[in-house]
C-alpha cells in the first residue's frame, strides 16, 4: 500500500474543497487535495450565489446582500453567516482560485444580478463569470434592449422561443426589465437530419475550428441590422474550453454582445468551472489526487490517516489502495447531493465517519414543494464548533466544511456557493493555526 | 474467471439519476451524436427494465471506454461494466450487432482483431523480461525491434495471447477468459517482469492476476531502466487507462523526456479520455472510427509539437489509421 | 340540455370498461363523465399488476378464475400496455411448500398455466433472489400499465363514436318530475370552467368504485363500499425481470411488480380500512413492513431506491361485518330497481383491474336489456383495442421508426411496444419533435404533441398519465420543464400557464417523494430537485425585493 505525508489534507473536490486547499496554502502549509469527483460543481451553473432569499420571508428575492444577511442572522442565529465575518475574502479566495485556471468571474458581491436561465425565468446570483456577462439583469437598472435568443435545433435542455416570450413576462413582472426579444432556432451545416443534439456535442464540435466557422457563419446568416439588436443570447453550449474566445469571436463577427444562458444540471457549464479550479490548483503547486475516495479515517496520535480507493472501481476493478497521513484534516465531502451525506434504511448518514445523523420525520420535509421556509431536512449535517470543528464524531484533529456542515439550506437561501467559501476558508484556517 | 457480478452492479445503477449527463462524459457521445447512438442513457434505461437488454446492444458495442464518467459522474457509475453487461447478454440472447459478429467468433478464439501478425515469437525463451506487444503493435515487427533495442535484447515477445483477454473481459466471456489466464499464467510465471505497450493489455493483466506485482506499462520500465530522451517538443496523447483506473502507476511523463516541452491537449490528465477508439470495439464502425480519431488527431496536431506521441502502441494505431503520424513512446525512445 | 342513452359515471378501468362495451353493442349515444381524469383514482393507483389468477388461486378460487380468463384476453386484445414478461412464484420455507402443493392443485383444477422451473437456472437469469430458494413456479400474471390500459379502453371507446368528458363531476341526479324513483339524468360540474348543466339519459351506470356510495347517496341511500387503502413504494429499477412473489396465502409485501415496460418496480402492497377514499395517504410503518418481507426473497433489496411512495384505495364491498383481507375482491353488480326500487340507476364496483373487461360484460348485458329488452351479444373479448399489434410487428416497427426517424432503436422499441400501431401514427404527424426529452423513461416529444391533440389533457399530470413523463428515476427534474414547454408551445398558451403547470406537476412528483424521503431515500434526487427548481429556477418566487 502507498502512503503519502501532509500537513493538511482536504477532502472534496467541489468550490469548498478548493477554498481550503488555497487558504490552507496561502497560510505556508503543506497541502494535499483529494476527490472522489467534482461532485455537484460539475453540474452546476458557475456562477456564485451568496444569499437570494431569507427563510420565512415572504418569497422574495433579496437584493440588497448584506441586508439580507442581517435578516438572516436574526431568523437564523447559528448560521454559518453569523458567525464568520470571512465572507469577502472567502469568495476572494473562490475568484483568484478560478481565474488562475482561466475562468474569469465578476461582480462586487452587494447587489443581486439575474441571469436569464434554461427554463426562461432569472437566476439570482453575486458573482458572474464572463460568459454570462453580457446578458446580466440588474435591479436598479431597467433594462430596455433589443435581444436575440438564439437556439439550437434538436438541443432538448433550451427553447429559445419560450425563453424569449418568457424572458419578456418574467422580467417585466421582476420590473427588471423591458427588454424585447427575438428567438431563432439555428442548424450547423454538420448538424443536418439531426433530431436530437447534446450540450456535450454541441459544445466539443465548436471547441473545433471547424466547428467555430461553423458556427459564426450561420449565427451571421441569422443576425439582421433591420433588428437593431443590443445582445445576442445563445444556448448554454458555446464550448466546453474556448467559450471565451467563442463569445468575442461571434461578438467581433456580429458586432452585438454576446452571452450564454445560464444553465444547471449540464455536464458543459459545470465541467468549466470544475477543471478551471483543478487547473488553478495546478498553477498553485498544491498536489491534486482526482478519483480518490476516502473510505475510513483515523486518528494515530495526533495525526490523521485517511485510507482511499484511488481510480475507477468495478467489479474487475477493486481500485488502489493509498493511505495518505495528514496533522490536520479538512472535511468538504459534500451533503446531499455531493455524496458526503448519504441514505440509510431510515436514517441519514455520514459514511466517512460512520455516524447516523438521526431520521427525517415530517417536521423536516415541507408538502408544498415549493415552501417560503424552504425544507428543512436540507439543514442536516455536522454540527462544528467556532473553529469548524465536527462535534460528537469521536476525532481530533478534523475540521468541516461547505455543505457537510448542518445550518443552513443553500438552496432555498441560494447561498450554497457563499457557505462553501466561508466554511471552507474559516476551516483551513483553523486548520492551518 | 468471474468478469462481474450483477447484484454490486445493479444496485450501484439503480442509485443514477442523471444518466443523459453521464453520456455526455462519453467521447464517443460527444463526437458521434445523441440522436441515433444516447450511449448511456438508453443503456442504463434498458438495464432498468432488464428484460430488454439486447435492444441496447448497439450502444454497448459501440461503446467502450466510460471510466471518465465513472469518476466525473456524481454517482460514481461504473459505465464500463454496465456496458460489458449489456454486451454479455446480447451475445447470451444471440443479438449481436450485425457489424461486431465476426469480432466476437475471433474474440472467443483469441484471435488478433487486428489482423495478422507478421512474426510470432522474438528473443531468448529464458531471458528476464517477457514483452508482451500490444495485438494491434503485433501487425508489423518495428515495435518488437524497438523493445528489443532498449533491452538490450534480453526479453522474449510473443504475439500469442494476442490481448491477454480484454476483449473477453469486455463481452463477459467468462469460460474463455479462463483458458486465456489459465494459458497465460503459465508463461508469466517464467519471468521476473512482464512489460507491455498496450494500456489494455495492462488493464487486461491487472484484472486477471490481480495479486501480481510484477507487470509493468511501457513508460514504468523506461523509467526503470533509467531511458531518457529529450526533444524540443512533445504532444501527448495519454493514457486514459493509467489516468483513471491506475493513478498510482502512472509516472512522471519529464523523467522520461527531460527538458523537453511536453505539450498536453485540452482534454489530459484528469480530463484525459480516450479516443474511445482504442479500446477495440470502435474500430469495427468504421464511421465512428474515422470521427473519433479525425477530432483528436486534429486537436494533438493543433499543439505544433515537434513529435506527437501517444503512451499506448493501440491508440496510437487508432490515431494514425495506417498513417504514422503519432509515435509510441517506445518508438521515439528507442530511436 | 344533452341528452344521451347511457351515462357513465367514473373514468377508471371499469368505466371506461363498461363505455367500451356499450359502444361495441351499438350504444354509442353514451358519455363518459370523469370528475378528474382518467384513471386517477383507483385505476391509477392500483399496483400495476395484470393478475392471472396465481395471487388469489388458494384464497379465492372464483376470482382466480375469472383474473385467469380475462389476463389471456387483455394480453390478445391490447397486448401494448401489458409488459412481455411473466410471473415467477417462489417458495423458501417448508410452510412455503406446503402452499405451493395446495397451490397447483388448485391451479391444475381451474386450468392455470404453469411451469414448475429449475431453481438454478432461475437464479441465473434472475440472479438477485436469495440463493436458499427452493422451489419456483413461472405463470402468466404480468405487468402493466394501468394508465395506458384505462386510457386505450377509452379512446377505443371514442373512436368508434362514444363521448369522453374528464375534469366534469356529478354532482346530483335528476328524477322525473313524476316518479320520484326514476332516474332521468346527471347535474354535472365543468371543473375546468366552474359550469353546471344538466345531462339527460335513458340509464346511468355508477362506476365510481370507492367512491360508489356518494353516487348512490345523491338518489338517498347507502351501499355498503368499504374504501381500502394499499400503500406502495416504487423502486427506481426492477430488482428481478419479471413479476415476482412469494407462495404463501395472501399477505403484506407478497412480491414486486414490474411496471409494464418501465424501468421501476413496485412494492405492494398492504390492506388497510379506511374511512374516506379522498384522504388517504401512503404508510411508511407499512412500506417497512412490506419492504421486510420482500427482503425475504431478494435479500438485498433494502439497497435498491425506492423513488416514491404512493397509495390507491380498493373499492371492496361487503354486506356484513367483515373488513380488509377478509372481503372479498370479488365484483359486485347492484340492479337498484330490484335491490332499493330506483329505476335508470346501476352500480358496478368491487372486482380486480385484471376483470374490469368481464364486469364490464355482465353491466352492459343488464343495461342492454333494461335499454333494449334484451342481451345484445358482447364482442369486447374479441375486438382488438386501437393500436394493438404483435410484440414481432412492433419489433418490425421498432425498427422501421429508429432509422427513419433516427432515434435509437430502444426508445423506438419502447414507443413501438407501448402504442402498438399507432406509434407509426405518433412520430408520423410529429417528425419535427421525435428527440428524447425524457431520458429516464426515454419519451420523446411527439408522445406529448399527440396527448395533447387526441387524448384529452388539460395539465402535466393529465399527460404524464398517458406518457408516464415524469415517473423515472429522475422523476421529471430533467424533463417536467421541457414537457411543460412542449405543451405550452403547441397550445399556444402563455407562459405565466406554463409555470403554474410546471409547478403544478412539480408539486405532485414531491407529494410522492415527500414520503419518501422520511424513510431516508430519494434524498439525492429530491435534492436536486429542489436546486434546479429553486437554487437555480427561481419557480417558487417570481417577485423580487
Amino acid at each position: 500500500m502507498d502512503s503519502k505525508n501532509t500537513e493538511i489534507l482536504v477532502l472534496g473536490g467541489g468550490l469548498a474543497g478548493f477554498v481550503a486547499a488555497k487558504t490552507a496554502k496561502d497560510q505556508g502549509k503543506d497541502v494535499i487535495l483529494a476527490a472522489k469527483s467534482g461532485g455537484i460543481s460539475e453540474i452546476c451553473p458557475g456562477a456564485f450565489d451568496i444569499l437570494g432569499m431569507v427563510p420565512g420571508e415572504n418569497k422574495k428575492i433579496v437584493v440588497k446582500i448584506q441586508d439580507g444577511i442581517k435578516n438572516l442572522k436574526t431568523v437564523k442565529p447559528d448560521h454559518p453567516y453569523a458567525r464568520s465575518n470571512s465572507l469577502n475574502v472567502a469568495i476572494e479566495k473562490l475568484i483568484d482560485l478560478a481565474k488562475d485556471g482561466g475562468y474569469k468571474v465578476s461582480g462586487d458581491g452587494n447587489k443581486n444580478v439575474f441571469l436569464p436561465n434554461i427554463y426562461g425565468t432569472f437566476t439570482t446570483a453575486a458573482y458572474v463569470p464572463s460568459f454570462l456577462n453580457a446578458g446580466v439583469l440588474r435591479i436598479e437598472k431597467k433594462e430596455k434592449r433589443n435581444v436575440l435568443v438564439i437556439g439550437v435545433k434538436g438541443h432538448q435542455e433550451f427553447n429559445c422561443a419560450h425563453a424569449a416570450r418568457s424572458y419578456e413576462y418574467v422580467g417585466k413582472r421582476h420590473n427588471i426589465s423591458d427588454d424585447t426579444y427575438y428567438s431563432v432556432d439555428i442548424t450547423l451545416p454538420s448538424f443536418k437530419n439531426r433530431t436530437r443534439v447534446s450540450s456535450a456535442e454541441f459544445a466539443e464540435f465548436v471547441d473545433t475550428k471547424k466547428g467555430l466557422m461553423e458556427l459564426v457563419q450561420t449565427v451571421k446568416e441569422n443576425v439582421s441590422p433591420k433588428l437593431g439588436l443590443d445582445l445576442i443570447l445563445f444556448a448554454p453550449v458555446l464550448g466546453f474550453y474556448k467559450t471565451d474566445e467563442i463569445v468575442e469571436t461571434l461578438e467581433k463577427a456580429t458586432g452585438v454582445k454576446v452571452a450564454e444562458v445560464a444553465s444547471a444540471g449540464s455536464s458543459v457549464v459545470g465541467f468549466r468551472l470544475s477543471r478551471a479550479l483543478r487547473r488553478g490548483l495546478e498553477a498553485h503547486d498544491i498536489p491534486f489526487l482526482y478519483g480518490y475516495e476516502a473510505k475510513a479515517i483515523r486518528n494515530v496520535e495526533e495525526k490523521v490517516e485517511v485510507d482511499f480507493v484511488a481510480g475507477a472501481t468495478d467489479y474487475c476493478h477493486p481500485g488502489q489502495q493509498v493511505t495518505v497521513v495528514a496533522d490536520k484534516v479538512v472535511l468538504a465531502i459534500g451533503g446531499f447531493l455531493g455524496g458526503g451525506l448519504s441514505r440509510g434504511q431510515k436514517v441519514v448518514k455520514v459514511d466517512l465517519l460512520g455516524l447516523d445523523l438521526g431520521s427525517i420525520t415530517e417536521a423536516d420535509v415541507n408538502y408544498n414543494v415549493f415552501d417560503s421556509v424552504g425544507q428543512p431536512y436540507l439543514n442536516m449535517g455536522l454540527t462544528v464548533n467556532e473553529n469548524m470543528e465536527p462535534q460528537n464524531i469521536g476525532l481530533r484533529n478534523i475540521f468541516a466544511c461547505g455543505d457537510i456542515v448542518a445550518g443552513f439550506d443553500g438552496i432555498y437561501e441560494r447561498s450554497s456557493a457563499g457557505v462553501a467559501a466561508v466554511t471552507a476558508y474559516d476551516a483551513a484556517l483553523s486548520a492551518s493555526r | 474467471m468471474k468478469i462481474l457480478d450483477f447484484g454490486e452492479l445493479y444496485y450501484r445503477q439503480a442509485n443514477c439519476f442523471v444518466s443523459n449527463i453521464i453520456a455526455d462524459r462519453s467521447p464517443v457521445v460527444r463526437v458521434n451524436g445523441i440522436d441515433e447512438n444516447a450511449g448511456f442513457s438508453v443503456v442504463y434505461t434498458a438495464l432498468g427494465s432488464r428484460f430488454d437488454v439486447s435492444q441496447v446492444a448497439g450502444e454497448a458495442f459501440g461503446f467502450n471506454e466510460y471510466y471518465a464518467s465513472d469518476i466525473d459522474s456524481v454517482e460514481g457509475m461504473p459505465v464500463a461494466e454496465a456496458m460489458r453487461y449489456a454486451r454479455g447478454q446480447a451475445i447470451k440472447e444471440g443479438k449481436v450487432p450485425e457489424e461486431y459478429r465476426d469480432i466476437v467468433d475471433k474474440i472467443k478464439k483469441n484471435e488478433n482483431i487486428y489482423g495478422h501478425a507478421a512474426w510470432q515469437h522474438v528473443g531468448k525463451k529464458d531471458a528476464k523480461t517477457l514483452y508482451l506487444p500490444g495485438p494491434a503493435s503485433q501487425l508489423d515487427k518495428s515495435q518488437v525491434d524497438s523493445f528489443s533495442k532498449i533491452s538490450d535484447g534480453n526479453f522474449y515477445a510473443t504475439t500469442e495471447f494476442n490481448d491477454c483477454g480484454f476483449m473477453q473481459m469486455q463481452l463477459v466471456l467468462e469460460e474463455e477468459l479462463e483458458a486465456t489466464k489459465g494459458r497465460l499464467a503459465k508463461v508469466i510465471e517464467n519471468y521476473e517482469t512482464v512489460v507491455t505497450d498496450d494500456q489494455y493489455v495492462y488493464d487486461a493483466l491487472k484484472c486477471i492476476f490481480p495479486k501480481e506485482h510484477k507487470f509493468m506499462f511501457i513508460d514504468r520500465y523506461l523509467v526503470s531502466l533509467g531511458l531518457k530522451a529529450t526533444l524540443e517538443s512533445v504532444a501527448l496523447h495519454e493514457s486514459s487507462v493509467l489516468n483513471r483506473l491506475y493513478p498510482l502507476d502512472k509516472q512522471n511523463i519529464q523523467d522520461i523526456f527531460t527538458g523537453t516541452e511536453i505539450r498536453l491537449p485540452e482534454r489530459s490528465s484528469w480530463d484525459v479520455t480516450d479516443s474511445g477508439i482504442a479500446g477495440g470495439l470502435g474500430f469495427f464502425n468504421e464511421s465512428s472510427w474515422n470521427n473519433m480519431a479525425n477530432r483528436r488527431l486534429q486537436t494533438l496536431k493543433e499543439l505544433g509539437a515537434g513529435e506527437t506521441v501517444a503512451f499506448c502502441s493501440a491508440e496510437a494505431f487508432g490515431l494514425n489509421r495506417g498513417g504514422e503520424e503519432v509515435k509510441t513512446i517506445l518508438e521515439i525512445i528507442a530511436k | 340540455m344533452e341528452n344521451y342513452d347511457v351515462v357513465v359515471i367514473g373514468g377508471g378501468t371499469t368505466g371506461t370498461a363498461v363505455m367500451r362495451d356499450l359502444v361495441l353493442r351499438g350504444f354509442t349515444k353514451s358519455v363518459l363523465l370523469e370528475r378528474d381524469d382518467l384513471a386517477a383514482g383507483t385505476s391509477g393507483g392500483c399496483h400495476s399488476a395484470l393478475h392471472g389468477g396465481s395471487r388469489y388461486v388458494v384464497s379465492d378460487i372464483q376470482t382466480a378464475k375469472e383474473c385467469l380468463h380475462e389476463n389471456i384476453i387483455y394480453k390478445k386484445i391490447v397486448p401494448q400496455v401489458v409488459d412481455p414478461t411473466d410471473a415467477l412464484w417462489v417458495a423458501r420455507t417448508d410452510e412455503h411448500m406446503e402452499y405451493a402443493k395446495q397451490w397447483m392443485h388448485n391451479a391444475d383444477e381451474i386450468g392455470l398455466p404453469y411451469e414448475v422451473v429449475d431453481v438454478k437456472e432461475t437464479l441465473e437469469d434472475e440472479p438477485l433472489l436469495a440463493k436458499d430458494i427452493q422451489f419456483a413456479i413461472r405463470t402468466i400474471d404480468t405487468g402493466f400499465d394501468p394508465f395506458r390500459l384505462c386510457i386505450a379502453q377509452a379512446y377505443d371507446a371514442k373512436s368508434k363514436g362514444a363521448t369522453i368528458k374528464t375534469h366534469t363531476e356529478v354532482i346530483g341526479l335528476l328524477f322525473d318530475d313524476e316518479d320520484e324513483k326514476k332516474v332521468t339524468g346527471v347535474k354535472a360540474l365543468n371543473r375546468l370552467t366552474n359550469e353546471i348543466y344538466d345531462i339527460s339519459c335513458k340509464l346511468v351506470i355508477n362506476a365510481t368504485g370507492a367512491w360508489g356510495s356518494q353516487v348512490t347517496e345523491m338518489a338517498g341511500f347507502k351501499i355498503p363500499v368499504k374504501p381500502n387503502k394499499g400503500t406502495m413504494g416504487v423502486y427506481a429499477m426492477r430488482p428481478t425481470k419479471a413479476l415476482i412473489g412469494i407462495l404463501r396465502y395472501p399477505g403484506d409485501g407478497d412480491g414486486l411488480v414490474s411496471q409494464g415496460y418501465q424501468n421501476t418496480s413496485l412494492l405492494g402492497t398492504s390492506s388497510v380500512d379506511i374511512e374516506d377514499p379522498d384522504t388517504q395517504k401512503p404508510g411508511l410503518d407499512e412500506v417497512e413492513i412490506m419492504e421486510n418481507s420482500v427482503a425475504e426473497i431478494i435479500p438485498e433489496l433494502r439497497n435498491a431506491r425506492f423513488i416514491r411512495f404512493c397509495s390507491g384505495v380498493r373499492p371492496l364491498y361487503s354486506e356484513t361485518s367483515e373488513t380488509g383481507r377478509a372481503v372479498s375482491r370479488r365484483m359486485i353488480l347492484l340492479d337498484h330497481e330490484q335491490r332499493d326500487g330506483y329505476r335508470g340507476l346501476i352500480t358496478i364496483t368491487g372486482g380486480k383491474y385484471a376483470t374490469a373487461r368481464l364486469m364490464a360484460e355482465e353491466t352492459v348485458d343488464l343495461a342492454s336489456e333494461k335499454l333494449v329488452g334484451k342481451v345484445i351479444p358482447c364482442t369486447s373479448a374479441d375486438e382488438l383495442i386501437l393500436g394493438a399489434i404483435t410484440h414481432e410487428e412492433a419489433e418490425e416497427l421498432a425498427k422501421k421508426i429508429s432509422s427513419k426517424y433516427h432515434i435509437p432503436l430502444y426508445t423506438a422499441h419502447k414507443l413501438a411496444a407501448r402504442y402498438g400501431s399507432v406509434a407509426a401514427t405518433i412520430v408520423q404527424d410529429f417528425p419535427e419533435h421525435v428527440a428524447v426529452v425524457d431520458d429516464s423513461v426515454q419519451i420523446i416529444g411527439s408522445e406529448v404533441l399527440y396527448a395533447i391533440r387526441e387524448e384529452e389533457v388539460g395539465n402535466i399530470l393529465d399527460i404524464r398519465r398517458r406518457i408516464r413523463t415524469g415517473m423515472g428515476q429522475d422523476q421529471g427534474v430533467f424533463s417536467t420543464y421541457k414537457v411543460s414547454i412542449l405543451a405550452k408551445e403547441f397550445a399556444g398558451q402563455s407562459v405565466e400557464t406554463c409555470f403554474e403547470k410546471t409547478i403544478e406537476y412539480t408539486q405532485e412528483r414531491w407529494k410522492g417523494m415527500y414520503y419518501a424521503l422520511q424513510y431516508a431515500q430519494q434524498l439525492q434526487t429530491a435534492t436536486l430537485l429542489q436546486k434546479m427548481n429553486v437554487g437555480f429556477g427561481n419557480l417558487d418566487c417570481l417577485d423580487i425585493g
